[in-house]
């Protein structure tokens, strides 16, 4: 039986997305287990080498497919949304998991799962603490990665985990909230009932990362977080859920993707409540305060100024002069100071050049061996 | 006079001293020197490497003498001929880092009174030394403070923390000792640096005797290397504990044998352990200069169970217990013996496996990394952990 399938959808437009996926599927197939599948969803304009590969490989566990002749305008036109519809029915896992070219998860994701359904069988989303690895190209100087050390496995509630997303309750330039399909496992299951209930799609937006994250808090019946990270986040030092400004903008709603992280989720979190005709008061305050926190993950005096003047334009302009009370980001990664490493908060920081490791597949390979063994985690459980 | 003297005793591991030579010569630091102390039976290698290759004059080796020497003469050889203001003593399959003689320069500013310098330490197994899973130790701190030399005499002399083994390591090995220290142990001593075989335990039971300040930093500075030919590697493989231990009895005739009447356990045998081995040489320490040990028999007993806790199999948690009762039967009249209750046997559920952060320390599995030798292991490990440049000019504040 397949527990898990771990889908990359690979679009032409991401140069070296063809080799970082051929790097990342390599590791996961040197894993013994079979009870997984990879489906890569080749979108590209040259279908050529990943077909090689699979070929080369022959290896069951490991399925290339394309859309052919309507790849392109399925990827250019129809967004990444219709791009992860469109690789969904063909999976074979119980549960599904997304990534992207640039990022690597783990085949072990179904030992937590194993551990996991052994003890909560209703289970039917599952999330982990996610590493972010920028590729040595896209480093400007010296990246440190920030890595969570915990083992614990957690059962979140449903209502705390809205607060957290719909309400930014404790968020930091994001949600503190991990949930969904992508860079997380939801169960196929839960998956169908979330087509019934969207107008028979699973995923929808632009972004379908944030649009499967408050599908799953809404409609999920078990939800389960380990403090682990089983994935690996490839960041190109664009906000993660950036889109193209054109597409972005949301009357009443004066935020742009290109702000940040904060206001590019918010945007699609807009979206998805205006879909489903959900209306919420009390939220604004946590979103400004994400906005300020966003402005302070800038990594220069420029990149902050800019951003923090981007941010209280659209706060003014969304809430007037009040709104801005609680703005107040402040910088904090001042570049004449060094950055810290060693351990603070139960969370390891270290320069991303430990170890010379030169993907998102290596990396993962070097936290793996600096933390809590997965297959440990049933007989701590015990 | 140079800042720092780095010992590099040796016996026939020759290949494993050429690349902790060569780690050492690749600093550009001229703050420092390094006595090659070889006692090998075959004198070629290291005279071919170090003087026709290296050529490096930092570097100086003492040949072997005409007949092998103990490992504590070597070392003794060895601190004779520094030169150094601060002497340290690392094993020829270990790493310190060299600018070490910076952070001296600092800590004598720093720390007026200051003549010893301890600091945790990274372990590493060499990759010919994993029969099983193994697993490097990164200490993640970096303060640096001054240590209370009551608490310190109290966990080395009179084992008050009542573990397997004190938590102490104060002495010149894996430490830096100033000289003036270490004349004052030469006259204090018996006219040697170096009397019980026992080297490194028996210098820290000197240093924190004698010592005006010692120094902790936790920013650890060297490695523990620990190949397939080490003493260390005892600690992975039972059969090579035995082996090691009869070998290092050998070696050590004509010195302080390590068994003494006022500490009658037996070391030699199947339940030797380290526990025993360093509790030999406190206990020697302190019974030949009169160090109170108003305690030990009560903490010793309560040591040496926590030893038969780490038993791997039922076959060594036997031996051990074995091995510690006939000793507390036969040490003083069995006065401490009703104390030693080791628990029941319980198998681990893993060996070597638990990787992760515990107590400020990263376990990381080295099998799945890339250093092969503990100076590559030492740059991979500083990049978690506080930057040297960083230690050195004393920053404070750091951006997160």
């Amino acid at each position: 039986m397949t527990l898990l399938s771990i889908c990359i959808p690979v679009f032409g437009h991401s140069p070296g997305s063809q080799a970082a996926v051929i790097d990342s599927v390599r590791q996961m197939l040197g894993n013994a287990r079979d009870d997984f599948q990879i489906l890569i969803g080749d979108f590209s304009s040259d279908t050529e080498p990943l077909s090689r590969f699979a070929s080369q490989q022959s290896d069951p566990r490991l399925t290339v497919m394309s859309p052919g002749p309507a790849s392109g305008e399925l990827a250019a036109a129809a967004s990444k949304a219709a791009c992860w519809n469109w690789m969904v029915p063909h999976t074979r896992g119980e549960w599904i998991c997304l990534i992207e070219a640039s990022d690597y998860a783990d085949p072990d994701i179904c030992a937590v799962l194993e551990a996991t359904l052994k003890r909560v069988p209703q289970a039917d989303a599952l999330s982990w603490s996610r590493a972010g690895y920028v590729w040595p190209a896209a480093r400007a100087g010296r990246e440190i990665a920030r890595i969570g050390t915990g083992s614990s496995l957690n059962l979140p509630q449903q209502k705390d985990m809205m607060q957290k997303l719909f309400y930014w309750a404790d968020a930091g330039a994001r949600p503190d909230c991990f949930f969904g399909a992508w860079h997380g496992a939801v169960r196929r299951e839960l998956l169908e009932r979330i087509r019934a209930a969207f107008s028979d799609v699973y995923f929808e937006q632009e972004a379908p990362e944030t649009d499967s994250l408050c599908k799953t808090v809404l409609m999920a019946q078990c939800m389960v977080y380990w403090e682990r990270p089983l994935s690996v986040q490839g960041l190109a030092g664009t906000p993660e859920h950036a889109l193209p400004e054109a597409e972005a903008r949301l009357e009443g709603f004066p935020f742009t993707t290109g702000m940040g992280n904060a206001a590019a989720i918010a945007l699609s979190m807009e979206r998805f409540k205006q879909r489903c005709g959900i209306e919420l008061e009390g939220w604004e305050a946590g979103f400004i305060k994400a906005c300020a926190h966003d402005c302070e993950t800038a990594t220069s005096g420029e990149e902050f100024h800019t951003r923090k003047a981007a941010y209280a334009q659209a706060i003014t302009q969304w809430r007037g002069k009040k709104g801005l009370a609680g703005f107040k980001p402040e910088f904090r990664r001042n570049p004449k100071l060094p950055r810290f490493q060693g351990l603070k908060d139960q969370h390891l920081h270290f320069d991303m050049e430990m170890d010379r490791t030169a993907s998102a597949a290596e990396f993962y390979r070097l936290i793996n061996a600096m933390l809590f063994p997965v297959h440990l985690l049933d007989d701590k459980l015990a | 006079m140079v800042q720092l003297s780095i010992c590099l005793p040796t016996r026939n591991r020759q290949s494993y001293c050429i690349e902790t030579i060569k780690a050492l010569a690749a600093s550009e630091s001229r703050g420092f020197e390094v006595i090659v102390a070889d006692n090998s039976d075959d004198p070629g290698p290291l005279d071919a490497f170090l003087n026709k290759q290296l050529k490096d004059g930092r570097f100086r080796l003492i040949p072997p003498a005409p007949a092998v020497l103990p490992m504590v003469n070597n070392w003794e050889r060895a601190v004779e001929q520094t030169e150094g203001r601060w002497i340290t003593v690392i094993g020829d399959d270990d790493f310190v880092d060299p600018r070490l003689s910076e952070l001296t320069r600092l800590f004598e500013v720093k720390y007026r009174d200051a003549d010893a310098i301890s600091w945790e330490c990274m372990t590493f197994q060499w990759p010919d030394n994993r029969p099983a899973p193994t697993l490097a130790r990164i200490p993640l701190a970096s303060g640096a403070s001054i240590l209370s030399k009551q608490a310190l005499a109290d966990q080395l002399y009179r084992w008050s923390e009542r573990k397997r083994h004190p938590g102490v390591g104060v002495g010149i090995y894996h430490g830096a000792i100033k000289r003036s220290l270490m004349e004052r142990v030469k006259q204090s001593y018996g006219g040697r640096y170096f009397e019980h075989p026992n080297v490194d335990w028996e210098s820290s039971c000197k240093v924190v005797s004698t010592a005006r300040a010692i120094v902790h930093s936790q920013r650890p500075l060297s490695v523990l290397g620990a190949c397939a030919a080490s003493n260390s590697a005892a600690t992975v493989s039972r059969e090579t504990m035995g082996t090691r231990l009869a070998t290092f009895e050998t070696e050590t005739t004509g010195g302080i044998s390590l068994n003494q009447p006022f500490f009658p356990f037996r070391l030699a045998g199947s339940g030797a352990s380290l526990c025993l081995s360093i509790a030999t040489t406190t206990t020697w320490f302190c019974h030949t200069y009169g160090i109170d040990l108003a305690g030990f028999g009560a903490n010793f007993a309560h040591a040496a169970m926590d030893e038969c806790r780490y038993s791997h199999t039922r076959e060594e948690y036997d031996a051990k217990v074995d091995c510690f009762a006939r000793g507390f039967a036969a040490w003083e009249g069995g006065r401490w013996a009703a104390m030693f209750k080791p628990p029941a046997f319980a198998p681990p559920k893993t060996i070597n496996q638990l990787s992760g952060v515990s107590d400020e320390t990263l376990h990381v599995r080295e099998a799945e990394l890339g250093p092969t030798t503990p100076e590559e292991f030492y740059r991979f490990a500083e990049h978690v952990i506080m930057p040297m440049d960083n230690l050195l000019a004393g920053t404070k504040v750091f951006a997160l």
